[in-house]
Formats: structure tokens, C-alpha cells, sequence
């Protein structure tokens, strides 16, 4: 049996019988689902699992959803039409290999994509509902990744439908010039979600990691379709793919977070790089250039980079001027200071540190007192170094932060009393 | 057989159901130190002497019986899976279809087989009511059972605490299968009967 079988299956089924009962029913498609797996956890181990497991899955799935069908007095006037529609869109497969209508099942599934990431609802449901409808997680799983309760999240994803069914959201990719805008919401969304996986916070790793994938997994299915792939589209893949690759090297075995110029780059996953630029090469045809692009060029840089020192800086460093003239977030401007930094030396990222707008906002961020204080350390101030770490160390919450800003902080201490004897 | 053994061994017979059988013996058990062990290594040959529960000093021997006891494990709860997620449903289900598997290998398994939801509940003088049940919504409902051969309810139980879907809520109601009345079952033998003509 593949690797998530039931949830790859789940997401598949769930957009086929949502295109069948109607955006406004999709909890009920979701509930045939449930209940198809359920059939499943109840047979396959007395009997076995079945040849093709998929298909014995859609076939069940269809069972229940006729059953239904002929059940609700919802569906009375439309019943034969619908009925008609299941038995060809969930034709049994009577040989083994018949493609079980895989395009249509992929359209599906983008249409599910643009209804649930559709800018009528709010952006945390967008989310919930992509990861319940499209990658089949329960309430829970959400909950855990998002540190939510689950009723939080149940919640969520109630309103979420409701708003669907009144505002009668459509399950369709949209065409002509309201495509790129929607398309927009769409990758924001995935990107959203690719990061909540990728950010080394607390939370479940396991459920983290798969986040991660989910959201690569949506991406590519965006990517393959002749309207959907856009530039940028594959730009957000690359980008995915090119960080998701160094996703091991991140920690030790003790689960220490590591960085960058410590990582074991032989740990970055090699098959994902080359898909990653594989990927970036189809995101440069065409005029456009997003903050996705630059992004992944930056990632780029450094996935192909055999050590931190012969990073290619000063190309990082234009990709970030770039980025900054896109995207005046704080936090981008940090980072441009660290490669700046590498390129200029610690005194011009100190100034460029200093010249941030709104750099009010990052002195509650631990980083930011991070990267001032590795800056301080290059120049070998380390009174200053110190000072900032310190404020780092007590702003971060994550012990693993924590104890790789204290290992910090020793080395600087460290190096300040060696400085000194050294004078002396 | 110390007292002490004897003891436990009696305790253990008061957990099965009384049978209402006035013959009713229970099976001795003596196990044969095997003078190599069978291929495949785990069963042992034993010989069974029959005796009276009520005077165990008379015993009849019979060495048609087998020692193995069977249990039927009924899985009560079929709603729980409702909130699982897809990932947690395939992780129970190769976790069971694992244990499953290694019962079926050790030659366990007599029978086993998922039920259906839902049914007809039949009673009244000549099965006049008719009516749905159990439901499945209702805790008492049987998921699916299996028929096994053990030594002892002490491994019946054993197999039991081991089924994944304890861990979701799951109840195993471990039951123990009657035995036929062995001197009813000797009286049934045509030639039994010769003999006691």
C-alpha cells in the first residue's frame, strides 16, 4: 500500500463527490469519504487489502454516495441526474490499470483548490479547509500543526463551509483575467501553508514535515495544469522545493537547530534541488518576476553552493535589494543586512540594520538582536555581541533556539576573554 | 497436581459460563515433554485425561480431545472511526491487519470475519417482531469477531489486550466457546455406545 494512501485517496474522492453534490454539500461529501475509509479499517484485515486499493475505495465511496443520494430528500428533484453523473464519474474499474479518469480527478481536485482558497474567506480558514477537504487531515492533525485546540479548528472549518453555501462559491478554475487574481490567493495560501510547516517552531514535527510535502504536493498539481502553471506558479515550487531540500540538514541529532554555515550540506536532499531548479528555469519564461522568483533564486544560491563560504553573496545580496523593492516587510530587510554583511563587511550591515523602517517592529524578534550581535562579533565587540545575544536568549521561546544563541553567547564570551588576555 | 494448582486452576473454570450440563467435566491437561520439538518450534503435544469435577479421583481418560480451548473475540464499536483522520485510519489498519496476521501464521485463527452495520433483531412467539437493531451508532454494536484456538483464557486475553483498536476505543468482549459435554460426546460415538451396551 503507498505511503498516505487514505489521505491522498481522501483528497481525491472529496473533490470528485464535491463536484457531483455542489460546493454548498461539501461536508457531506466529506462524510461519504470518512465513511469509505471507515468500510475499509473493517474489511481489509480480514479479507486482505484489495488489488487496487484505490479503486476499491472509489467504488465504496460511490456505493455510499448513491445510498445517499436515494436517502436525502435534499437531492428528490435532481436524483436520476445525479445518479447518472456518480456512475460515470465513479465508474467501476473492471481491469486493474484503467486511469481512473485521472485528469478529470486532477481538475477536480484545482477546483476544490480555488474554492477553498477562494478571498470570500478568511485566510487561516483557507488554510483549514485546504488541509480537511484537499489533503485530508482531521480536525486534530490541523489543530496540532497550527497549535490550536481542535474545536478551534472544527469551528473554523464550520464557518468555512457556511460561507461557502451562502455565498454560493463556485467549483471552477477560473478563466480569463479573474484567473491571475485568484491564482494569487491560491499560491498565497499554499505558501502560507508550505511555511507554517517550515518554520522551525514548536508544534509536531512529524505533522510539520508533512505540511511541508502537502503543500508541495498542491503546488505541483497547480503547476502541471496548462492554465494554472504560470511563471509564478512554478516559481512558488521552486521555492518550496529548494527549502524543503535542506529541511534535514536544519538540525543535529540532538535536534539542535543548526546554522546555515554549520549545516552538513551532504544531508540536503539532491532530488529536490534538481527538481527545485528544474522548476526555476520554468518560472523565468515569461516577463514576470514575483517575490516567489527571487526567493528561490536566493534559495537557489545556496542549495548550490558547496560551502558557506563560497556562497555566491553578492547575488543573493541583488536578489534581496530586489525583494525589498517588492516587499518592505522589516524581516526581509534583516536578512538583506546579513548578506549585505557577507558581501560588505559587519559595519555596512550594522548600518543597513539601522537604516530599517518600522524597526520597531523587530525588537521584539529574537533574530534581530541575533544578527546584531553575530554582526558585533565579526568587528570583535564583543561587550556588544554579548549585550545583544543576551536579549536574544531571553526573547526566544523555543529551548532549541535557546540553547543555540547560549552556545553562542559562550563562544563570544569565549573569544572576549582571549581578546583581552591577548592585549594584556 | 499440588493443591495450589489445582486451586487456581478451579478459579479459572468458574470464569466460564455454567454450562447446565450434568456430565460436566473439565479436561485435564498433561503436557508431554516432546522428544523434539515439531517443526516450526511453539506447539506442544499433549494428552488429556478427563475427570470429574465433582470426584476428581475417578477420572476417565480420553485422548480424542484436543487441550486448545476456543474463544470468540468480539469487537464491540463500529462508530469510533468517525474521527479518525485518513492517516490515523491506514495506521490502525496495518497495525491490525499485522496482528491479524501473526494469529493466522501461529495457526490461531479458526474463523474470523467483519459484520455488516445494522441488521434485523428477531423475536416473539414464532419471530413475530422484526425490527432494526442493534444500531450502529450504539456501543454494543459488533464490529467483527474472530474464533481462536488457545491454550488458556489467560492467552485469549493475552491476544485480546494486543488488538490495535483498543487504543480507539474499541472494547474486545473475550468469550469463551462452550465445549460439548464429554460423556454426551462419548455417548454420541457408535462405538462408545457398543461399549456401554
Amino acid at each position: 500500500m503507498a505511503e498516505h494512501l487514505f489521505r491522498h485517496e481522501a483528497g481525491k474522492l472529496i473533490s470528485v463527490l464535491t463536484g457531483i453534490f455542489g460546493t454548498a454539500r461539501l461536508q457531506l461529501a466529506e462524510d461519504v469519504v470518512q465513511e469509505a475509509l471507515g468500510r475499509a479499517l473493517q474489511t481489509w484485515p480480514y479479507y486482505g487489502v484489495p488489488k487496487n486499493p484505490a479503486a476499491w475505495l472509489t467504488q465504496t465511496a460511490k456505493n455510499l454516495a448513491l445510498d445517499l443520494i436515494r436517502r436525502e430528500k435534499l437531492f428528490h428533484d435532481k436524483q436520476a441526474s445525479i445518479i447518472t453523473t456518480i456512475e460515470q464519474r465513479l465508474a467501476q474499474d473492471d481491469s486493474e490499470d484503467a486511469p481512473r479518469f485521472e485528469e478529470e480527478i486532477k481538475d477536480g481536485r484545482l477546483r476544490l483548490m480555488f474554492t477553498c482558497c477562494h478571498p470570500q474567506l478568511p485566510a487561516e480558514a483557507q488554510i483549514a479547509l485546504a488541509l480537511k477537504t484537499l489533503c485530508g487531515f482531521s480536525p486534530a492533525e490541523i489543530g496540532r500543526a497550527f497549535l490550536t485546540s481542535e474545536a478551534a479548528i472544527a469551528k473554523r472549518l464550520t464557518r468555512a463551509r457556511q460561507r461557502i453555501q451562502e455565498l454560493a462559491l463556485p467549483f471552477e478554475i477560473p478563466t480569463g483575467s479573474e484567473l491571475a487574481i485568484r491564482l494569487e490567493g491560491v499560491l498565497q495560501t499554499l505558501y502560507l501553508l508550505f511555511n507554517e510547516g517550515y518554520k522551525a517552531s514548536s508544534g509536531d514535527q512529524l505533522i510539520r514535515a508533512d505540511l511541508c510535502s502537502e503543500a508541495i504536493r498542491l503546488a505541483s498539481l497547480l503547476a502541471e495544469h496548462p492554465l494554472a502553471g504560470h511563471p509564478r506558479t512554478h516559481a512558488l515550487l521552486a521555492l518550496m522545493l529548494l527549502n524543503a531540500a535542506r529541511l534535514k540538514g536544519r538540525t543535529d541529532a540532538g535536534g539542535n537547530i543548526l546554522r546555515l554555515e554549520d549545516q552538513d550540506r551532504s544531508t540536503w536532499d539532491g532530488n529536490l534541488i534538481a527538481l527545485g531548479i528544474h522548476h526555476l528555469g520554468l518560472a523565468s519564461t515569461g516577463e514576470e518576476l514575483t517575490a516567489y522568483h527571487l526567493q528561490a533564486g536566493i534559495a537557489a544560491c545556496h542549495c548550490i553552493a558547496p560551502n558557506y563560504e563560497s556562497t555566491d553573496w553578492s547575488r543573493i545580496l541583488s536578489l534581496y535589494d530586489q525583494l525589498a523593492r517588492i516587499d518592505a516587510s522589516p524581516v526581509i530587510a534583516l536578512n538583506r543586512a546579513v548578506a549585505l554583511a557577507n558581501v560588505e563587511g559587519p559595519e555596512a550591515g550594522i548600518a543597513a540594520v539601522a537604516a530599517i523602517r518600522d524597526a520597531s517592529t523587530l525588537e521584539s524578534y529574537y533574530l534581530f538582536y541575533a544578527v546584531l550581535g553575530e554582526f558585533e562579533a565579526r568587528r570583535e565587540s564583543f561587550p556588544a555581541a554579548i549585550d545583544h545575544l543576551q536579549k536574544a536568549i531571553e526573547l526566544s521561546d523555543l529551548e532549541t533556539e535557546k540553547n543555540l544563541l547560549t552556545r553562542r553567547l559562550q563562544s563570544y564570551q569565549q573569544r572576549h576573554r582571549e581578546s583581552r588576555a591577548g592585549a594584556n | 497436581m499440588d493443591a495450589t494448582a489445582r486451586f487456581s486452576r478451579m478459579r479459572r473454570s468458574r470464569l466460564r459460563p455454567a454450562l447446565g450440563c450434568p456430565h460436566s467435566r473439565r479436561p485435564e491437561i498433561i503436557p508431554k515433554v516432546p522428544t523434539s520439538c515439531p517443526p516450526g518450534g511453539g506447539s506442544f503435544v499433549v494428552g488429556v485425561k478427563l475427570i470429574n469435577s465433582t470426584s476428581p479421583k475417578t477420572p476417565h481418560t480420553s485422548t480424542l480431545m484436543s487441550s486448545k480451548s476456543d474463544y470468540l473475540l468480539l469487537f464491540r464499536g463500529t462508530t469510533w472511526q468517525q474521527e479518525l483522520s485518513p492517516q490515523e485510519i491506514e495506521k490502525t489498519l496495518s497495525s491490525f491487519m499485522n496482528w491479524f496476521q501473526e494469529l493466522q501464521d501461529e495457526g490461531k485463527i479458526k474463523g474470523a470475519n467483519p459484520l455488516e452495520r445494522g441488521g434485523k433483531l428477531v423475536s416473539g412467539p414464532n419471530g413475530r417482531s422484526v425490527v432494526d437493531g442493534p444500531f450502529a451508532e450504539s456501543k454494543e454494536a459488533i464490529g467483527g469477531y474472530f474464533l481462536i484456538s488457545v491454550e488458556d483464557e489467560a492467552e485469549a486475553i493475552a491476544i485480546a489486550q494486543r488488538c490495535p483498536l483498543l487504543e480507539r476505543g474499541n472494547v474486545v468482549e473475550v468469550r469463551p466457546v462452550a465445549p460439548q459435554c464429554p460423556l454426551a460426546a462419548s455417548l454420541n460415538h457408535p462405538l462408545a455406545e457398543l461399549a456401554h451396551a
